[in-house]
């Protein structure tokens, strides 16, 4: 469903993604990589926001360069960031989505329905977002992300500032999507919740794509010591020896 | 205290400083030139005076007098919302008020930081008008000394006066409810002033003017304020200068400048009191009211009918103007003055050609304007939200010919009613009314095309104020283009009825505005698919 070939984006002398080779298809594949690493960039060319210097990709065999509408037919996007419109109330915010999405308005009001109550936003939905908490704000990007039944759902950090209970709803939305075919692409740093629940995990550093499989697969392509996700990522990323310097810090 | 002032004097400099382009960085240089100007008129005014028959130091006093008296009314009802701002609403005050320093220091430094953002007001109208007194009458050196502390009491008194009664209107009612009604109050009364200083026509007190009328003159020279003045900082600063200047006629005395002197720290302590009172009560705390949610009732009640895109984009964009006072007020503020231009526009000539022509070129300007200003602000306004519009399947032209048209519908709503208004004033004609209506569309079409520009290449699209939108350069920078595009289209038109070619001539109009459309949308959906949206 989401394939990459070459993928290349420089911003004047850096290069923020580096030929990135990427083929996913419907699962639920974890970005993971430190902070700066090239993955909001990733996912911002992936959603059509920014133009790669170079390289090409397809989103459910449609170019994105080529057909951006066609692409983003097929996305559902929420951003690590909520930024939403602050003077709409959520119901608002949300059908305003199902209309540029063009979801015909009574299936609209159905799917809001469902995912208001599963991620509890009933009782802050004639509430300005303006007055929403971080989380909360989340919740409504989520919901709006999943307005127009996306064959692909691109998440940026989507579990930052969920509560924990809206968090394992999430994670169970997430694989109930991956059950009736749709493709998840999600990039986290929370390192237990991809261990948990991912099929695929692909590792950015520096903008290159440094390993992509399944747990099993990047435990075995690790040194024998890295037996967790957090082991293999230090490893790969080369930054395991930051533990013996943070040692050293705590010590001084 | 004087940390708390620095870092605010850095984040201002760091604001200046870090400006990439040369025409921001020389914006705040070309905006010293409209001080200058108006003490130029000034002086300019005060000199043709001389020639009238009339006590003309009488007249220079009164017309001081009225105009700082406009000055403080101005002052303090637009300082009472930035004082909302800065004293309860202001993201720094979380952090400042848990830090080891007594609070009282913190609102003195939210009190000098209101006043910092009504100084540009003071610099622009009051300082050019009283360097044009000194100047005129020739006074000493003691006249300008005074004049700083003079200033700067005024312009203090005037935003402790607004910091109180904003302090009392958050102790009464939800801080943004406070700060839409003070916003509310603050364009209610710049309409009236408006409409006031419109209706008073200024070129009737110009003797060079043709519109000149003496027996204005005089009752500007017989007028006395109302007693209550005598209260006013506008009135002392009046009194005070008085002192220095050379003028015969009423008794002078040092009182108001004592006045001015305690008032000062008075009023400050009391504004810095009451808002400090308002923080301890947690009064600012409140907030609007949530609506009983009745979710499922909604639904229920939602239409089922499919709107189009631009009828999402637009009731999405009023939805968000109606709950932003400060939105609200600068969609409707202008297409108001339009109209109450059209009230008070002198008869329209019933002429032929560019006679007949020339009454509405104001009018045209006025509204062009309207849509220069809505089309500057509705693609930043957008924020970063405009992320989900971008990657959902709609075309970006699409979209930006919908904020085209959004920006021009405001517009021409004001025109059209202004219109009406004169249809029905001066008798115009059907074919007239239909001939003009449609050229004043061309030009508002135009605007609004360089309004989208202006926006999307200097709107701030993570704003956090409506009037930061767009920067000052861009302001000046659409004035400019706004300003040559209307003056080539006039000569155009203008030229092509000298020369007997008129219709060749607004064809020659229709297709440069028509151009400046298509190739204007055009390079704004070009910038707006290479921003880089920081999300």
């Amino acid at each position: 469903m989401i394939y990459t070939k070459q993928l290349t984006k420089v911003f004047g002398e850096t290069v923020a993604v580096d030929q990135l080779h990427l083929d996913v298809e419907k699962e639920l594949f974890i970005f993971l990589g430190p902070n700066g690493a090239g993955k909001t960039t990733t996912i911002k060319m992936l959603t059509g926001l920014l133009r790669p210097t170079q390289g090409s990709i397809r989103i459910g065999g449609i170019d994105m360069l080529k057909d951006p509408l066609g692409a983003k037919r097929l996305i559902g996007y929420v951003p690590e960031q909520p930024h939403l419109y602050e003077k709409l109330t959520a119901v608002e915010f949300i059908l305003f989505l199902a209309d540029i999405h063009r979801v015909p308005r009574r299936e609209a009001l159905r799917r809001m329905q469902r995912y208001f109550e599963l991620f509890d936003l009933i009782d802050t939905s004639a509430a300005l977002i303006e007055e929403l908490s971080h989380g909360t704000k989340q919740k409504v990007a989520l919901a709006g992300a999943l307005i127009a039944d996306p064959q692909v759902l691109v998440l940026d950090e989507p579990t930052v500032g969920l509560d924990p209970k809206s968090a394992h709803r999430l994670k169970d939305l997430l694989r109930h999507l991956v059950g009736r075919g749709r493709t998840i692409f999600m990039s986290t740093h929370i390192l237990e919740l991809a261990e948990r629940m991912c099929d695929r995990i692909g590792i950015i550093h520096k903008g290159r794509l440094l390993a992509v499989n399944t747990l099993d697969g990047l435990r075995n392509q690790a040194a024998s010591s890295a037996h967790t996700l957090e082991d293999i990522f230090l490893q790969l990323t080369g930054e395991e020896n930051t533990s013996a310097f943070h040692t050293g810090f705590l010590e001084e | 205290m004087w940390a708390c002032i620095k870092i605010r004097l850095r984040c201002a400099w760091n604001t200046l400083s870090q400006q990439k382009s040369r025409l921001r960085r020389i914006t705040p240089i070309l905006a010293l030139l409209l001080p200058v100007i108006l003490l130029r008129q000034n002086l300019l005014l005060f000199a043709s005076w001389r020639a009238l028959p009339v006590d003309v130091d009488l007249l220079i006093l009164n017309f001081l007098h009225l105009s700082f008296l406009a000055l403080f009314i101005v002052l303090f009802c637009s300082s009472v919302s930035v004082a909302i701002h800065t004293h309860f609403m202001s993201k720094d005050l979380p952090l400042l008020m848990s830090q080891p320093i007594p609070p009282w220091q913190i609102m003195t430094v939210k009190q000098l930081e209101t006043a910092f953002a009504g100084a540009l007001l003071y610099l622009y109208f009051g300082i050019p008008l009283l360097l044009a007194v000194g100047i005129h009458y020739q006074v000493g050196i003691g006249y300008y000394v005074i004049l700083l502390p003079v200033s700067a009491a005024f312009l203090l008194l005037s935003i402790q006066l607004a910091i109180l009664f904003a302090s009392l209107l958050i102790s009464l009612v939800p801080q943004k409810q406070a700060r839409r009604w003070s916003m509310a109050i603050f364009a209610l009364v710049m309409l009236v002033m408006w409409g006031g200083f419109y209706g008073i026509q200024m070129s009737r007190y110009d003797p060079g003017s043709a519109s000149f009328q003496l027996q204005r003159v005089q009752r500007l020279v017989d007028f006395r304020p109302p007693a209550l003045t005598v209260y006013l900082p506008a009135t002392w600063v009046k009194d005070v200068l008085h002192l220095f200047l050379p003028l015969s006629g009423e008794a002078k005395s040092i009182w108001p400048a004592f006045q001015l002197a305690v008032a000062v720290p008075i009023v400050g302590g009391a504004a810095v009191a009451a808002s400090l009172l308002v923080w301890r009560n947690d009064r600012r705390g409140l907030s609007v009211q949530k609506g009983a949610t009745g979710f499922y009732e909604r639904i229920h009640k939602t239409s089922h009918r499919q709107v189009s895109i631009t009828r999402a984009l637009f009731s999405k964009d009023l939805k968000m103007f109606r709950r932003d006072l400060r939105l609200f007020m600068q969609i409707v503020f202008y297409p108001a003055i339009v109209v109450i231009y059209a009230m008070m526009m002198p008869p329209v000539s019933s002429g032929s050609g560019f006679e007949m022509l020339s009454p509405f070129i104001v009018l045209s300007f006025l509204g062009g304007l309207v849509a220069l200003n809505t089309g500057s602000l509705l693609l930043p306004l957008e924020g970063i939200s405009i992320i989900y519009i971008k990657s959902s399947a709609l075309s970006v032209r699409r979209v930006v010919w919908s904020k085209l048209f959004e920006a021009s519908a405001f517009a021409a709503l004001g025109l059209m009613t202004a219109l009406l208004i004169l249809v029905i004033k001066e008798r115009i004609t059907g074919a007239q009314a239909l001939f003009v209506s449609f050229l004043l569309l061309t030009v508002v079409l135009s605007a609004s095309t360089i309004g989208l520009l202006i926006g999307v290449f200097f709107g701030e699209f993570k704003w956090e104020r409506v009037n930061r939108i767009v920067s000052l350069s861009g302001h000046f920078l659409s004035l400019f283009c706004y300003s040559f595009y209307l003056g080539l289209s006039a000569l155009i038109v203008a030229g092509g009825i000298y020369i007997e070619m008129s219709a060749a001539a607004i064809l020659f109009f229709l297709a440069l505005s028509g151009l400046l459309v298509f190739l204007g949308t055009q390079k704004v959906v070009e910038r707006l698919d290479s921003i880089d949206w920081k999300v």
